[in-house]
Formats: structure tokens, C-alpha cells, sequence
């Protein structure tokens, strides 16, 4: 079923089309092959209906940003890192503020999936600058959205046949916002004409101004930007098709709240179908027939306890107390004995029982061949249907980016081809929801092709972590179209974002803390280009002091003068802000802290400069290390600075440190450098 | 099961319905209130559903209420299974041999089971197909309609956009070796950060599933052609 003239076939007897060229597979063998194969999977072996699948899509990997799994997982993107940390400690989990499920799904995969060209991602980003200049028109959208709720994954139980009336009520729903949810997109549409132009609007600000201005310039002729296709918002209005037909047809047929069964009846309307109809008057007249002979057996024998009831083994019955029994007519034909009385058939009773039995089976029946015939009507509308959902999908995504950015007050980041980072005042967009005392301190960051590389030391625990995630999270939300935790951005695109973050062993699958370090950066390595960002959380911590300040030094090195690729390097090697005399586009920062009394005070401040205190005892006492290690260890980093040796201090390597200084600045400069100048 | 049993009417119909499966399928046999597995399937479905294995005659039997099977089913596609479904599709009258179908087969990345669908995330069946250092994916997701299709060059890449993705079921050419390296490998060479993957059955185990996969999280993985399976965990 993978072969190449089989799963072609599969392919276009299912599209019934001749060829494959217009999915964009045109001479794509593997791609057809995997699709034919699931096709034929589906049908074949596991027998199931797959009208559900009107479209195929053919993407390339190149159109997007490339995040590998290691990335991907440790930026916590999608989920925390730990499975016990809370769901909104991922950066989907701070972002999504969309009302259907739909468009959670659809987050999730522009997050897991950014963009990687200008245009796409600034159509995106005018449609949330429009929503963010017309704070109630999105919220009526948003309101009007989340009465669609999960529009595709009703759809797709209708179409595979596991589907009830309920699904159909829900879609009826759906549908029915569409006309006004349209004519929302519109007038917020049309609110925004000629104020969207991303090049004289770089962040939120500058909105009104421009509006103001803008008066006559419908046409878009003053706008550099609006050219070739029409806004995106004008565009998703386009691909929601409102189905009125479709509406009515189920508001007739479908109750307002229907059973989940659909083969018990009770849930076509009275008066949709004549035949119907008539099946239940009989079964009305003889269910009033039946209440009626209640009253008049009660006269005719005065038994005022006389019962006419229903159970699924007898059917109807009257039913007599012990008491009464000496009143009963002799036309009663006894059925059973019970506890406290007998129960009786009549003729007449069993002759109506027959005709309302009769009645309600055909009934039954029949209502499960008319929602089968409204479910065939809404299946005729499939591909206008999914089509709809997934432009609503995307609605709901792009307004969750807004109501983020209003909540958070983002700003709009320009982005272009050139090759500079810089991000005034940015923030951690998760930390930053989930901080609930203190303010979260925000940072700056520089990088173009004088600054590539950012070389981050000071002591643990002050922030240089957080620092550079916030740096590759902020980096990586700007190609989804997002506006981004700053007050001003200046995001170029990237090829791709690559992380060696944490240090993890992974003993179950036999790899040490150093080997899983050195894959990863064996990866970067290898793969990374001057157009790529790059973060690195302490590199060679698995291993001896001596062999990781090597690796991280040469690597630094290898970072500056083969690959070109910005980067933020958080170490707690001292050492290596010597590279920041020997590479020029190599620039030393430090976490600000304040020590106060021997405590320290953590600023969370990046700021420029190398540091030459680790501050580990101080750390060590945050901890609550018992006071007399703290004090040992005090005074043993006192003789390693002084390069003391005492006798019984068994600290005999004191001089080491300095001496390694020393050789590293008499280091010749690597032959490289002069490529890059 | 021994040859020199005389088969009755009904398990003649029970071996008949079950040869037309695929191999790897649990066959879930509607019997009066009861959904019943067979033979080797009782064996695997008491020990995944932990319900008491018991013998018809002298073939091995468990069953399943009805009225709570779709729960069992749930438990079924979790270990990574594929169920299918065989419901009497005319009344039973009495001393005759009620007619019974295949009604539906499932599996984990084509099941419409909400209790075990997330509404934030899709469902997926994936397909891998290598030509050379080419891996054509294809993503279907039944429950919303969605069908991708794309091509990367080289292990890295398709195991990066299968762990994106996070297919809950992938089938693949039961002869692409590629492929079982692949999946097998691990990322090996492309970051630290290895595909997590166990092997579910062993080709020696057969249908036996003495390592059958358990947990939560747990996405199989069958070669459509043998039925040999992987899990994946992500």
C-alpha cells in the first residue's frame, strides 16, 4: 500500500481527481506514498469512512522556523518540562486565550510551528493590531466564536457515523452565528482600512496617530504593505460560509434538546414530517385513550385505587389492591399476582396497547431515517463546512494574540531579513503571569552583526536562565505573529532557534549529564548558520572544571569566527569573559546583585560588565547549608584567593586559579579570527 | 486452539470473522449482553482489562459487559490495540444463528472516544515513507479532517516533526528497515535529546504481547504489513 503506483491511485480515486498537481505533490513520491498508505490503512484495513477528509495539504519544513525537540520541549512551548509543574507553565499555556478548541489547537501548532517569511507573519500581526485598536468589536467576535465551540470535531463525528442529534444542534448553533460573526469581521475590518501598515507602526502607540491621519487612504495607495492579497482578516471573513439552508433545515427537523440516543426516538420536531406526525397522533390518541379508561373504570367499578400502568415485560395492565379484588369485573382477564393486588387485561386494552406499540416502533424508525437524511444534508456541505471551522480557527488565535497582548500590554515587534535582535524592556511571558508578589524585572537585549555574542555570568539563582529563555521565547513568539512581552522590538527573522538548556541525566536511556550536553551541542554545531539564534545554559557542568572550561572556550570561539550565529551564552565560568578582549563581537554581561551583611540581594538586572564573584556561599546559605560548612567553606575560599597554603588547611592547589588565568590570556588568538575581522 | 475440537455453529462464525481481520486486531464478539474475546485474544484482552479468564467448552474466553464497553475499549487503545467491533446486526430468534458483523474497527489514532481525546490536541495517524534519505509523513486526524502531508531529508528532521506532531498511532512499510532504525536510533545526531521509544512487541513474541504497552501517554506504533509494533512515549 506504500508502493508509489498504488498509493497514488489510493490518493486520487479518493480527491477524484486526475492529478495530483494541484495539492501541491506534484513529483512528490515519498509525501504520496505516506498519504496513500493512510488512505488505504483507513479503508482498507480498518474499514472506516473517510468522507471526512476533503483536503490534503502539502507543507514544506523550510516555510517555518525550525525548533527541534529539544527545543521545542525544553522552552517549554507546548508543556512543562515536568509533568506536575501547572498546565500554564508553558508559553502555550500563558498564551492561550482562545475560546474554542478549535483555535487551541490551532495555537498549539503555530507555536510548535512559526513562520519563517516576512509577509505571512505581518498579515498576521496587522490582523492583531486591528483587534487590539478595536477592543469591542473583538470582543463581540469572541463572544460570537465561542458559541461555534469545536465546529470540526462535531463535524467529524456526523461524518464517521458516531454522531447523535445533539451534533447536530451544536452545529446548528455554530452555523447560526455565522451571518453575524461575518458582519463583526467586517465592520472591525473595515474600522481598520488604511491604518495598517506595519512599517510606520511598530508598535501599539503609534495605532491612533496613524488612524487619525489616515482618513482617505482607503485604497492603501500611501501603504507600502498593501498590495498584492487583501488583509488577512478581510481574507478569513471570505472563507466562512454562512449556510441559512442548512440552519433551517435542522431547526425544523432537530428538538431543542435532544436525546443522545437516536434510535429511541424523541428528537425530530412535530411537523416536520406528515408521517411522523400521524404515527404520533395515534400514539397520542391512544396514550389519552388509555389515560381516559383510568377514569372510566374508576366509575364503572368505584375502585378509587384502580391503576392503568406500563411495564416492558407485560405492557399495559390494570392494576387492583387485595382489598378491591371483590369489585373487579368479570371482563378483567387476570395477568399476574403480586404482593398487594392482581393485575388485569382487557381486550379492548391490549387492542390498544398493539396500535400505540405499533406506532411508536414505526416511529422510532422513522426518526432515525430522518436524522440520517438531515446528517446526509449537512455532509453535502463538508468542505464549506471545515473550510469555515478552519478560518474560525484561525479568527480565535489571532484574537487570543490580541486579548494577550491588551491583558499584557505587548508591543508589536518589526520584524524584516536584516540580522538584528534587539528587545527594549522585555519580559518572560510565562514567569510573568505566574508571578503573583513581586513585579517581574524586565531586561534588554542586543544583538546584530557588531554584537553577536552575549556572554551572561553571575551567581546561580540570580536570573541568567530566565534571562535567556525569555530571549529565545520572545524571539520565537515574534515569527508566530504575536505581539511579545516589551515595550519596543526589533525581531529579524531567523532560520532557527536552537537551546542546550539544563542538564538532565538520563540514566534510563544511559546517557550521562555530559554525553546528553555534548549531543546537543554537537547538534548546534553542526547545524547552525549566521541567521540562527542560539541559547546555551551552561555548557560543560558534566564533567571536570578543566575539560568544561576548555569546551565552552573553544566552542565560544568556534560560535564567533566559523558560524556567526547570535547567541546567549549563560556560564559560570569566570574565565571566559577573558574572551571578551579577544573576540569582538563578544560582549561580557552580569546579573546585578547587592550584597548586604554577607546576604545578597538578587536585582535581576542584565547589565553590561564582566563578574568575578560566583557568590556559591551565599547561595549555599539561601539554602540553609548549616552554618558551620558555610564558615569552613568561607574560610577556605579565603586561602584559595590569597593563595594561602596552610599546613592543615589541605587546600595545596591554591595557586592554580591564577596560574590558569595567566595561560589563558598568553593564549594565542586562534587563526581563524581573521576571517571575520 | 487444538484442531480436533468440533466447532459449533457460532465459533465456526467467531474463526471466520476473526480470519478477515487484521492480524493484530483484539475481535470484541457480541454475545447476548456480553462482548466476548476468543482464544489468544482472551489471553491478552484478561490480562490488559483484567477481567477473569474463563473457558467456553474448551476455548479461552473473557467478556465484557456491554453496556460498559466502551471503557474497555478505551483501556484496549491505551495499551496501543486496535479493536474490532462485531455486534449481531438482525434479532435473535430462538434455535438460529443470529447473523453478526464487523461493525467497526478502531485504533488509537482513529478512534472517536472522547474520553480519551484531548480537546486541545488533535489525534493523529501518521504514515512514514522513505525513498532513500527522503521520509514522505502524511497526518491524518479523522476527528477534525485534517490531512498533511509533507517530505524532510534525513532521520533528524522526520523524527523532529513526528515528536511535533506526536502521532498516536504510525504505520510504515513493513520492509523499511529505515524506518526501524529510525524509530529504533533515535535522534541520535541531532540533538542530545533522544527519541523515546520502547519497543512494544518483539517479532518473536508474536501476538503473544508478553511486553504489552501500558500507561498513559503511550502511542502505538504498528507496521501496517507485520504488525509489528512500537510505542512511543513522548
Amino acid at each position: 500500500m506504500f508502493a508509489p503506483e498504488t498509493a497514488l491511485f489510493s490518493v486520487r480515486e479518493h480527491f477524484k481527481v486526475a492529478s495530483l498537481d494541484g495539492f501541491g505533490l506534484k513529483d512528490r513520491t515519498a509525501a504520496i506514498g505516506a498519504a496513500g498508505a493512510v488512505l488505504h490503512y483507513l479503508t482498507q484495513h480498518l474499514r472506516r469512512d473517510v468522507a471526512n477528509l476533503t483536503r490534503i495539504s502539502f507543507y514544506r519544513r523550510s516555510d517555518y522556523l525550525a525548533l527541534d525537540f529539544t527545543t521545542l520541549r525544553h522552552l517549554e512551548i507546548l508543556e512543562p518540562l515536568h509533568h506536575d509543574a501547572p498546565r500554564n507553565a508553558s508559553l502555550y499555556g500563558a498564551l492561550n486565550r482562545t475560546v474554542t478548541p478549535m483555535g487551541a489547537r490551532r495555537l498549539r501548532d503555530w507555536l510548535s510551528q512559526p513562520l519563517a517569511t516576512v509577509e505571512p507573519i505581518r498579515r498576521r500581526q496587522m490582523t492583531v493590531q486591528t483587534f487590539v485598536d478595536n477592543t469591542a468589536g473583538m470582543e463581540a467576535l469572541r463572544a460570537q466564536l465561542a458559541q461555534v465551540r469545536d465546529l470540526e470535531r462535531t463535524l467529524g463525528r456526523l461524518s464517521a457515523g458516531t454522531g447523535n442529534a445533539r451534533d447536530l444542534a451544536a452545529l446548528r448553533l455554530a452555523l447560526e452565528q455565522l451571518p453575524a460573526l461575518k458582519q463583526t469581521v467586517r465592520e472591525i475590518a473595515a474600522s481598520a482600512r488604511g491604518h495598517s501598515c506595519p512599517q510606520q507602526l511598530p508598535n501599539l502607540g503609534a495605532a491612533q496617530d496613524h488612524a487619525s491621519q489616515a482618513g482617505p487612504t482607503r485604497s492603501g495607495q500611501e501603504c507600502p504593505c498593501a498590495d498584492a492579497r487583501p488583509p488577512l482578516l478581510e481574507e478569513l471573513e471570505g472563507q466562512v460560509t454562512e449556510l441559512p439552508a442548512l440552519v433551517e433545515l435542522i431547526g425544523r427537523a432537530i428538538v431543542d434538546e435532544p436525546p443522545l440516543a437516536v434510535k429511541e426516538g424523541g428528537l425530530i420536531r412535530d411537523g416536520f414530517d406528515p408521517a411522523l406526525d400521524e404515527l404520533r397522533t395515534a400514539m397520542r390518541g391512544g396514550k389519552d385513550w388509555i389515560a381516559k379508561l383510568q377514569q372510566d373504570e374508576i366509575a364503572r367499578t368505584g375502585i378509587q385505587s384502580l391503576k392503568v400502568r406500563f411495564n416492558s415485560v407485560f405492557g399495559y395492565y390494570i392494576e387492583i389492591t387485595k382489598s378491591n379484588l371483590d369489585k373487579v369485573p368479570t371482563d378483567y382477564i387476570r395477568k399476574q399476582t403480586i404482593a398487594n393486588g392482581e393485575r388485569f387485561i382487557t381486550p379492548d386494552l391490549k387492542d390498544m396497547e398493539g396500535k400505540i406499540l405499533g406506532a411508536e416502533e414505526r416511529s422510532t424508525k422513522l426518526e432515525y431515517e430522518l436524522f440520517q437524511r438531515v446528517r446526509e444534508e449537512v455532509l453535502g456541505q463538508l468542505a464549506a463546512i471545515q473550510q469555515t471551522a478552519t478560518a474560525l480557527a484561525q479568527l480565535d488565535v489571532l484574537g487570543a494574540f490580541a486579548e494577550a497582548a491588551r491583558l499584557y500590554s505587548y508591543c508589536r515587534p518589526e520584524i524584516g531579513n536584516g540580522g538584528s535582535l534587539f528587545i527594549r524592556e522585555g519580559r518572560h511571558p510565562v514567569l510573568e503571569q505566574n508571578l503573583s508578589e513581586e513585579r517581574f524585572v524586565p531586561n534588554d537585549v542586543r544583538l546584530d552583526g557588531e554584537m553577536q555574542i552575549a556572554l551572561i555570568t553571575g551567581p546561580n539563582m540570580a536570573g541568567k536562565s530566565t534571562y535567556i529563555r525569555q530571549v529565545a521565547l520572545l524571539a520565537l513568539l515574534a515569527h508566530t505573529g504575536s505581539f511579545i512581552p516589551a515595550a519596543e522590538a526589533r525581531i529579524d527573522l531567523v532560520d532557527r532557534i536552537f537551546t542546550r538548556i539544563g542538564a538532565s541525566d538520563d540514566l534510563t536511556r544511559g546517557q550521562s549529564t555530559f554525553m546528553v550536553e555534548m549531543c546537543e551541542t554537537a547538534n548546534i554545531l553542526n547545524n547552525a548558520t549566521a541567521r540562527s539564534l542560539i541559547i546555551l545554559d551552561e555548557i560543560g557542568r558534566g564533567t571536570s572544571t578543566f575539560d568544561g572550561l576548555s569546551l565552552a572556550w573553544s566552542i565560544v570561539e568556534h560560535l564567533h569566527n566559523q558560524v556567526g550565529a547570535k547567541t546567549l551564552f549563560a556560564t559560570h565560568y569566570h574565565e571566559l569573559t577573558e574572551l571578551a578582549a579577544r573576540l569582538p563581537r563578544l560582549k561580557n554581561f552580569n546579573v546585578a546583585v547587592r550584597e548586604w551583611h554577607e546576604q545578597i540581594v538578587f536585582l535581576r538586572k542584565i547589565v553590561e560588565g564582566a563578574t568575578d564573584k560566583s557568590y556559591g556561599i551565599q547561595v549555599a546559605r539561601l539554602a540553609g547549608v548549616p552554618k558551620g560548612v558555610l564558615e569552613r567553606a568561607k574560610e577556605i575560599l579565603g586561602n584559595l584567593e590569597e593563595s594561602e597554603l596552610t599546613p592543615e588547611g589541605n587546600v595545596r592547589q591554591a595557586t592554580r586559579r591564577q596560574q590558569d588565568r595567566d595561560k589563558l590570556k598568553q593564549l594565542a588568538p586562534p587563526p581563524q579570527m581573521d576571517l571575520f575581522g | 486452539m487444538t484442531s480436533n475440537v468440533q466447532l459449533t455453529p457460532m465459533m465456526a462464525q467467531y474463526r471466520r470473522i476473526k480470519s478477515e481481520l487484521p492480524k493484530d486486531a483484539l475481535l470484541l464478539f457480541r454475545l447476548g449482553d456480553f462482548y466476548e474475546l476468543f482464544f489468544e485474544d482472551a489471553q491478552v484482552g484478561a490480562q490488559l482489562l483484567n477481567v477473569a479468564l474463563t473457558k467456553r467448552g474448551v476455548v479461552p474466553m473473557c467478556g465484557i459487559p456491554y453496556h460498559a464497553a466502551n471503557a474497555y475499549i478505551g483501556r484496549l487503545l491505551k495499551a496501543g490495540r486496535k479493536v474490532a467491533i462485531c455486534d449481531q446486526v438482525e434479532d435473535a430468534r430462538p434455535g438460529q444463528l443470529v447473523k453478526r458483523e464487523v461493525t467497526q474497527i478502531v485504533s488509537p489514532g482513529t478512534h472517536f472516544d472522547e474520553r480519551m481525546l484531548k480537546a486541545e490536541r488533535n489525534n493523529f495517524l501518521a504514515a512514514v515513507h522513505p525513498i532513500g534519505r527522503t521520509f514522505g509523513l502524511a497526518f491524518v486526524d479523522l476527528t477534525t479532517g485534517d490531512f498533511m502531508t509533507t517530505e524532510v531529508e534525513g532521520d533528524a528532521e522526520a523524527l523532529t516533526e513526528l515528536q511535533r506532531l506526536r502521532p498516536a498511532e504510525l504505520i510504515y512499510p513493513g520492509d523499511a528497515a529505515a524506518v526501524r532504525e529510525l524509530l529504533l536510533g533515535g535522534i541520535r545526531g541531532a540533538g542530545g535529546e533522544k527519541m523515546p521509544l520502547t519497543p512494544a512487541r518483539s517479532p518473536s513474541d508474536g501476538e503473544r504481547g508478553s511486553h504489552q504497552p501500558r500507561g498513559e501517554g503511550s502511542h502505538a506504533i504498528t507496521s501496517a504489513a507485520t504488525g509489528y509494533g512500537w510505542i512511543l512515549r513522548l
